[in-house]
């Protein structure tokens, strides 16, 4: 019910449930479980969010190693 | 005989995917940093440590075996201005592994010397799942810690709930920290448009 009200899904069209039987270490917030999101005919997403993502995650890798690093050249200051 | 009638279609298919991946890829081009500021907070906010309701820990520890998150994790840190002396790495590994050889690797990787690592995290216990993606050799994950890194840990929390929520929703989560406050208001909102 509070993950179909927030994100619009009726809970008529959730996917059935997994139950997990181990024992939670958290409980302290209001425990919700986790809703899994999958997408239908999704392999052509797949890769295009991987190409996506190695595009951001590895991007101009000369600027990477002289920017960041506990070296000697560092413009970081 | 297998192999000769399908091997063509393999290749094939197995190129089509690397298309539609490095298309993918060459469609994005260079990142602004404000670009680097949103993926990198929700970077760190999907794989960094988060402060709990039940524990204040406001510090900015990131951890991973990744090295292509790790490397952007480090390029994140920089476009936000943290100086180089606040960075501090370390090398988490399993008994089994080659801690001399996983810390010279991490350190060819992201420019600090092995002599700069602070002391391993040497880990005993038996895994219980037997990991089948681990194309590469096993080299362990890197952590990275921040000294001072209280105010930084707000910005990123600050930066990913705007990425993720934008205008009211962010900052009714960020003030109250409760997840009713939200739904409602996305709720309303959802009415409203």
């Amino acid at each position: 019910m509070w993950w179909g009200d927030l994100v619009g899904t009726p809970v008529e069209g959730f996917e059935k449930l997994v139950i997990k039987k181990r024992k939670p270490k958290n409980t302290v917030d209001a425990y919700k479980g986790c809703p899994l999101v999958t997408v239908r005919q999704s392999a052509d997403l797949y890769r295009r969010i991987e190409g996506w993502a190695f595009g951001t995650m590895l991007a101009p890798r000369q600027e990477i190693r002289t920017n960041v690093l506990p070296g000697e050249d560092s413009n970081l200051r | 005989m297998w192999k000769a009638r399908w091997e063509p279609y393999h290749i094939e298919a197995e190129q089509r995917r690397q298309e539609i991946k490095l298309g993918a890829c060459r469609e994005l081009g260079g990142l602004s940093e404000r670009e680097v500021v949103i993926a990198g907070a929700l970077v760190y906010w999907c794989e960094g440590t988060k402060d709990k309701i039940y524990r204040r820990t406001e510090k900015v520890s990131f951890i991973n075996s990744d090295p292509a998150l790790v490397v952007f994790f480090l390029r994140f840190l920089g476009v936000v201005g943290v100086p180089r002396d606040h960075v501090q790495v370390r090398l988490h590994i399993h008994e089994t592994g080659d801690v001399e050889a996983a810390t010279k690797w991490w350190s060819d990787l992201v420019g600090t010397p092995v002599e700069r690592f602070e002391n391993p995290v040497i880990k005993k216990h038996n895994p219980k799942t037997t990991r089948k993606n681990l194309l590469d050799e096993y080299r362990g994950c890197l952590q990275i810690t921040i000294r001072k890194g209280a105010d930084l840990y707000r910005r990123i929390e600050g930066w990913a709930y705007g990425a993720m929520l934008g205008g009211d929703p962010a900052e009714a989560r960020l003030i109250s920290r409760s997840d009713e406050v939200l739904s409602k208001i996305l709720n309303d909102r959802g009415r409203q448009g």
